[in-house]
């Protein structure tokens, strides 16, 4: 009787013991999963490569987004297709919760060459200082800065500087919102950091970009006197860009996939579409005739010409990021400000003759005047209005524009359109402080700072 | 002593008189003792004749008992002389005792007929309990369905069966596309991100429910859910709510299902054949066809008719009957057979089927050059949508001993689903079509046909459960096994194609394995005059998925294609994810006087995806079942009454790598290596916890003629698992799950069902159900909003303001908040959809939007109304109706078709804009149809609606018309989804562009809608 008893029992004892066990030990739910990179692997020499490639994988997939969604913002593009968002973007509206995916980008961009660098100094046996891929991550620190600057309308910092880690200017993030002037001033010590170290290494083209990018950041603070000595170090014929390549789904140009591979975003209608013909610096096709080979001549509403845009006819296609034909435009800016129109024209005609264009002339200085309701004037010849035409078209979908039609407080901002008008009576000009930001950072008063449209 | 230990000794006995019983029955019994008896007859199904086949027949004060054979023949041997009480009993039939008289050497006949029963109290459940238990002892709501009535019903998968027929269960059909998944929850929703989908076991192993790889370009997933065979299934048990689920520890929160097979009984081989033979088809699409004669140019792809219709023009890729539809044919053979001796018994089948859906695919094609040819000269070869699939089950069952009882059941399924290019996609035949002139394809919309998007699904579950039972109250269970499923997806853009002209090619091939360790035991004693059940137990399961993804493109030339074919070929990704959970419970249940048990369990859990430093995750449960129709005071002509009442709490575990901090592979300036941020991680990261309080009764009166049930549950999922947004500005973008939520969720279920006539002539069935369900968030930590796609938001409370209390109502639907109280919290259901709607309806001029809040996206009552008539036991009759409401849904298709002016419903306001009237329309006019302001909150409406989900004629075919070879036949004529009825304005209140994707928000986007189906079917029984 007893044996039958223990026999009884066997299976509890067993399973007790089984289950005590698994309780207990951590091997049994401590599994092993492939695939992810634990944050302190990176903390190795033979993944500083990575991580610098990162911070240029991560600046151009946000920049990609930004070019795209403020071109229909701005007077660039017409936005053509059925995304919801477009419908809002090209009414002029743009709110905080549109911004999240953006912000989002902005910020990921910054960090990672920020936060990179502070992980490289620490990294053994790596040489930071005259190290190209220092250089190279300062470039992208600068960038993502002066990036933040002109698309956003105010700007918040909550890593990675702090009062034992100071940022290359002295920074601090508080986490507070600054006008977007903090982030330009950010912007400048990395680029003097990287023209520093790229100077040091031999990396030249690191060094002009950085002087490039350094003019626009000082544009951006109002310091011309600066900008024009940054930008005097930039030849016309320099192109530094954001890389895009057909490798992988995320290295892919999503401007290329909302024309080439969807219809979302026309050319018809603005002024690249009708004044813009022929020139190189914006061409398109019409989907409508026989021979452009697309899918359809309509774009996704079903209702706009698609013409299709083919500054970026493949997935490869750089967004140049700092260039020196905006130079010479930024000069010409310069110039009449200065009231300087022979100096502006000719600038201009510098950039004009870069890609086989013909002089212009202009009248008399003037000032911006904008298109029939929307976008820059076509045909006007006064000094003003041929930049704002000249800067349009030379940066065509180069997420530059917005910011151009801001920092003028230009005319098609009060209600303008393309093709679609606005229903508001002033369009967004940079993109909000995002919803998601209001929502989780405690020192910004989401009342004022964060809006719905 | 209480019942329950009579009943093991009754099954005792009956097992070790099967041999002698089945034996018997086969060959003839001749008397052996003069001092006693045999009684002897057979056990049918009261409605429809149907012998039940396993039924158990006891004589309980002799204890003895037997079981009826494989054709419903049963025999007791040795039965004392004089009279007694013969009980027969089966899971999901109403008991029936029947006197007997049984004289020295002579044999008496019982024949009785079993009236199905959702609610048997006597009956045993497994679901929800540490071993079997008779609901009598349960104290909380369980869903029986059995084969009876499952053989019944029209349908072609499990979720068919459990819709409209399981209170708390919303079975929602998403699309009309053949072998897409339906979404299933059970009582709504509880989890912001870790899914609502229940728990799925099949002969004790758990299996994999939840969708497939989802097609981008079908928007449809199949789901292995679907694979399970109906004819396979005995019985199936659903449990609801952590109260009851408890037991089955984290991941449990969302319900369980169980299914059980087809089991073998002893006797010779009874064989059963059934074939299915009929069609799907569809009706009219969209609006009345008075404002809509083509059916969104679907019904209609050459309407001339008066010129046309402009909106939808004449197509010249329109097949050749004029229509994208066509009827699609449907078969099915389902083979089975079932039998075995006392110890050894099997139950195996096969099935295959071939079932084609409505559209028409006699559309354009590419020839030798990669050229279109579209209407006759098509010839299109691509097979039409739909699917074939075969399966096979074999179960044994083994019994070395009256105390162990082997079972090994095996399942295999093989699906070939061919999809269309449908949904959201700028490559799909509806999207185009449904937009007529103003589409992608320049108005010719077959192009899209030529796409090819297939899936081949192999599942196979294999499970061994041991059941050990050596006396003295003492018992154990051992489950194990395996479901194992690969699916393979395959999408093919051929050379030539009018999208992309050089062709494209993705496969996606996944494997997905859980394997299943699970233990029970329990000891059953008494103790200081209570019956004392004592249980324990742990289970052990493990979840390995991996997974490769390939795009290949710009192909040299036509023909079939690989991935390599690709000039570009590039892997998208590859996955490899291993999952443990396991964890062990205690649970004792004291039954006073065999009418008032209590229980109280506890389970702890461990599991991979826990923070480092969470540990393991108690979960504890308590219940309380009492028949109070067995005591003295109540009265008597009554009939049964339980009540019950249940608290139990269970968790859903976050995901893979959401406690660890971690970055990812990808690639950046050109295919160089490159890290970006993937996850923040959190080391304290656990499981949300779903706290359910259950109480109601249940019971029958009127002689059983009337079974009833109440349930009120009330869930708090508290640490609820929410993706929080990092802080942006901090840099590691992204979002982090957190246990930082809390929602409520609770509702009312109820069940009735009345026998209004049972006679050998005529039997009439009426019964109903009606589950409500209220889900809404507390907190959502610091979070106000998070969006979950589409204009659908997880919301978090606000308060009332005058603005939101008084915002204008434009269609008198109403809005969350309208007419609060200013200053006291406005709560949102899980989840919402908030949209702008116009404030200014009525005036003339341009609309004024507010955002508004509408409901929920989820149903939040359902109902079920069914009548079956049977008239002399042959011909039945049977109705299912189900209605669903207090929901609300997005029509993305008349939205965007509303901003391309082709929205039949706008005809007024396009003419009126067309003529130059703009400035004198309505607000509302404009803002729903004035393309320049129209938003998708004018589109976004209730979906309440009532359908006719099954009717079914049945007859049982006379034996004396049939062969001898021949035991029964029935002919069966069914229909499916043959009507509806909604205000809705969209295309179809179920529709939902995403199918059975695993998550909360729903849109209708110009996705096919559910179609109507018609069967012919014989089984034979032989």
């Amino acid at each position: 009787m007893r044996s039958l008893m223990k026999i009884r029992w066997l299976p509890v004892v067993a399973l007790v013991a089984t289950f005590g066990m698994t309780g207990c030990s951590d091997d049994l739910f401590n599994v092993k999963n492939p695939g992810r990179i634990l944050d302190a692997d990176l903390n190795t020499l033979k993944g500083i490569n990575a991580l610098v490639t990162g911070m240029s994988a991560d600046f151009s997939v946000g920049y990609d987004n930004m070019s795209f969604t403020s071109a229909i913002l701005s007077d660039e593009i017409v936005g053509s297709g059925s995304y919801f968002s477009t419908g809002r973007y090209r009414r002029g509206l743009f709110d905080s919760e549109d911004s999240n995916g953006r912000w989002a980008d902005v910020q990921r961009a910054r960090w990672v060459a920020e936060g990179g660098l502070q992980r490289m100094a620490d990294i053994e046996g790596f040489t930071f200082s005259g190290n190209k891929l220092t250089a190279r991550a300062y470039l992208f620190a600068g960038l993502a800065n002066r990036w933040f600057g002109e698309a956003f309308c105010e700007v918040v910092f909550s890593n990675p500087y702090s009062a034992d880690f100071p940022g290359p200017g002295g920074e601090i993030d508080e986490g507070v919102a600054l006008p977007r002037t903090a982030a330009f001033q950010r912007a400048i010590p990395a680029l003097q950091q990287a023209v520093s170290h790229g100077s040091s290494s031999g990396a030249s083209d690191i060094v002009t970009a950085a002087h490039g990018a350094m003019a626009g950041a000082y544009v951006g603070l109002g310091q011309w006197a600066n900008a024009m000595t940054e930008a005097a170090q930039v030849p016309t014929s320099f192109v530094y860009g954001a890389e895009y390549s057909s490798n992988s789904g995320r290295e892919e140009s999503q401007i290329w996939a909302e024309t080439h591979g969807r219809h979302e975003i026309s050319a018809w209608g603005t002024l690249a579409g009708t004044y813009g013909a022929g020139d190189p610096r914006t061409p398109w096709t019409d989907c409508g005739a026989a021979s452009s080979g697309c899918p359809s001549g309509n774009g996704a509403d079903g209702q706009t010409i698609h013409y299709r845009q083919e500054k970026y006819p493949t997935k490869d296609d750089d967004i140049p990021v700092v260039k020196g034909t905006d130079m010479r435009l930024l000069e010409a800016e310069n110039a009449l400000l200065n009231a300087d129109l022979v100096g502006a024209m000719a600038k201009i005609n510098d950039v004009r003759a870069f890609f086989g264009l013909g002089a212009l002339v202009a009248t008399t200085i003037g000032s911006i005047t904008g298109g029939d309701g929307g976008g820059a004037h076509p045909t006007s010849m006064t000094g003003w209005d041929i930049l704002d035409r000249e800067r349009h078209l030379t940066n065509w979908l180069e997420g530059r524009r917005l910011w151009d039609l801001h920092r003028w407080n230009h005319p098609h901002l009060d209600g303008g359109g393309v093709v679609y008008f606005a229903t508001v009576a002033r369009r967004a000009s940079c993109f909000p402080i995002s919803d998601d930001e209001c929502q989780v950072n405690e020192n910004i008063d989401s009342t004022s700072k964060c809006f719905t449209s | 002593m209480s019942r329950s230990v009579v009943c093991k000794g009754i099954l005792r006995r009956t097992l070790r008189t099967l041999t002698v019983a089945a034996f018997a029955v086969m060959v003839g019994w001749a008397p052996a003792q003069a001092q006693t008896g045999t009684v002897t007859g057979s056990v049918r199904d009261g409605t429809n004749g149907q012998p039940i086949a396993g039924a158990q027949v006891s004589i309980p004060s002799l204890n003895i008992g037997a079981l009826a054979n494989n054709v419903g023949r049963f025999l007791l041997l040795n039965v004392p002389v004089g009279t007694h009480s013969v009980q027969f009993q089966y899971i999901g039939y109403g008991s029936e005792t029947i006197e007997v008289t049984v004289a020295a050497g002579q044999t008496a006949t019982s024949d009785a007929r079993l009236r199905s029963e959702a609610i048997s109290l006597e009956g045993v459940v497994v679901t929800g309990t540490a071993g079997s238990a008779r609901r009598r002892e349960i104290g909380n709501s369980i869903t029986q369905i059995n084969e009876s009535q499952i053989e019944a019903l029209p349908v072609s998968n499990v979720a068919d069966i459990l819709q409209g027929r399981t209170t708390g269960a919303t079975v929602l059909q998403n699309g009309g596309m053949i072998g897409a998944g339906s979404t299933i929850k059970l009582r709504g929703n509880n989890s912001i991100s870790q899914g609502n989908s229940p728990l799925v076991y099949i002969d004790g192993v758990r299996m994999r429910a939840t969708g497939l790889i989802h097609s981008d370009e079908a928007n449809q997933q199949s789901n292995p859910f679907d694979d399970i065979n109906p004819n396979d299934i005995e019985r199936i048990e659903v449990i609801k709510g952590a109260a009851a689920t408890t037991l089955y520890g984290t991941e449990a929160a969302g319900g369980v299902i169980q299914i059980f097979t087809k089991r073998g009984v002893a006797g010779a081989a009874a064989w059963s054949l059934s074939i299915d033979q009929g069609m799907n088809t569809i009706g009219h699409i969209g609006p009345d066809a008075d404002v809509n004669p083509t059916g969104l140019g679907l019904n209609n792809c050459n309407y001339t008719e008066g010129g046309g219709d402009s909106m939808f023009p004449a197509d010249p890729s329109c097949p050749e009957n004029g229509s994208w539809f066509k009827d699609g044919y449907k078969q099915r053979y389902n083979l089975s057979v079932r039998g075995g001796a006392e110890r050894m018994n099997y139950f195996m089948s096969a099935s295959w089927g071939d079932e084609r859906g409505v559209m028409n695919p006699n559309a354009c094609s590419l020839n030798e050059e990669g050229l279109k040819a579209c209407g006759e000269a098509g010839g299109f070869t691509n097979p039409a949508q739909g699917q074939a699939d075969h399966s096979l089950r074999g179960n044994f069952s083994f019994s070395p001993s009256d105390e162990l009882d082997i079972r090994f059941n095996s399942f295999y399924s093989h699906k070939n689903i061919d999809w269309l290019p449908d949904g959201n996609n700028a490559e799909g035949l509806l999207l185009n079509v449904f937009r007529g002139g103003s589409d992608y394809t320049n108005d010719e919309d077959g192009k899209t046909l030529v796409m090819e998007l297939n899936n081949l699904n192999d599942h196979f579950v294999t499970g061994l459960n041991i059941l050990y039972n050596p006396g003295n109250g003492m018992s154990h269970r051992l489950n194990t096994g395996i479901d194992w499923t690969r699916n393979t997806y395959r999408e093919t853009r051929p050379w030539g194609f009018f999208y992309k002209q050089l062709g494209t090619r993705e496969v996606d091939d996944r494997t997905f394995r859980k394997l299943t360790l699970d233990y029970a035991g329990t000891w059953q004693a008494d103790l200081m005059g209570m019956a004392s059940s004592f249980s324990w137990g742990g289970q052990l399961y493990n979840d390995f998925s991996s997974g490769i993804n390939g795009n290949g493109e710009d192909f040299a030339g036509p023909g079939d294609k690989v991935l390599t074919s690709g000039a570009i070929t590039e892997i998208f990704s590859e996955y490899n994810a291993t999952v443990t959970t396991g964890g062990f419970f205690l649970q004792e249940q004291i039954g006073l006087g065999d009418r008032l048990f209590l229980t109280a369990g506890l389970r702890i859990d461990g599991h991979s995806a826990f923070g480092s430093d969470f540990g393991l995750e108690p979960y504890p449960k308590a219940s309380a079942a009492y028949m109070i129709s067995d005591e003295g005071f109540f009265p008597e002509n009554f009939g049964t009454l339980k009540l019950r009442a249940a608290v139990g709490e269970s968790g859903k575990a976050p995901g893979l790598f959401d406690a660890a901090r971690t970055w990812r592979s990808v690639a950046g300036d050109n295919g160089q290596p490159a890290v970006t941020p993937d996850n923040l991680g959190e080391p304290d990261l656990g499981p949300e916890r779903t706290l359910e309080y259950e109480f109601g009764f249940e019971g029958s009166t009127l002689n059983d003629r009337v079974t009833f049930e109440y349930t009120y549950y009330d869930q708090t999922t508290s640490d609820a698992l929410v993706n929080v947004t990092q802080l942006p500005s901090a840099g590691f973008v992204g979002r982090q799950l957190s246990n930082v939520g809390e929602i409520t969720n609770k509702g009312h279920e109820i069940y009735i069902n009345a026998v209004v006539v049972a006679s050998d002539n005529l039997s009439w069935d009426i019964g109903g159900r009606l589950s409500t369900n209220t889900s809404v968030v507390n907190t959502l930590g610091q979070l106000t909003s998070i969006s979950i796609g589409w204009r659908n938001y997880v919301r978090a409370p606000i308060e009332c303001t005058a603005a939101l209390s008084g915002a204008a109502d434009f269609d008198g639907n109403g809005f969350i908040g309208q007419g609060c109280t200013v200053g006291e919290m406005v709560k949102f259901p899980l989840p919402a959809f908030c949209h702008d709607r116009v404030q200014n309806p009525d005036e003339v001029g341009a609309p004024d939007y507010m955002e508004q809040c509408l409901g929920s996206t989820t149903p939040t009552r359902t109902f079920g109304l069914n009548t079956s008539i049977t008239f002399r036991q042959r011909l039945t009759f049977d109705i299912l109706g189900e209605g669903m409401g207090g929901h609300w849904l997005s029509s993305g298709t008349a939205y965007q078709n509303a901003r391309r002016e082709v929205w039949p419903m706008c005809r007024g306001t396009v003419d009126a804009i067309a003529a130059g009237n703009r400035e004198t329309l309505t607000a509302g006019e404009r803002a729903q149809c004035d393309r320049s302001v129209t938003r998708y909150g004018m589109w976004t409406q209730r979906a309440d609606f009532f359908k006719i989900r099954s009717a079914s004629l049945s007859y049982r075919v006379p034996e004396a018309w049939l062969p001898s070879s021949i035991r029964a036949a029935t002919v069966r004529l069914q229909g499916r989804n043959l009507g509806t009825w909604t205000d809705y304005e969209g295309v179809d209140p179920e529709a939902f562009e995403d199918g059975s994707a695993e998550v909360l928000f729903r849109q209708e986007y110009y996705n096919l809608p559910p179609i109507r189906s018609f069967q012919f079917s014989v089984k034979i029984d032989f």
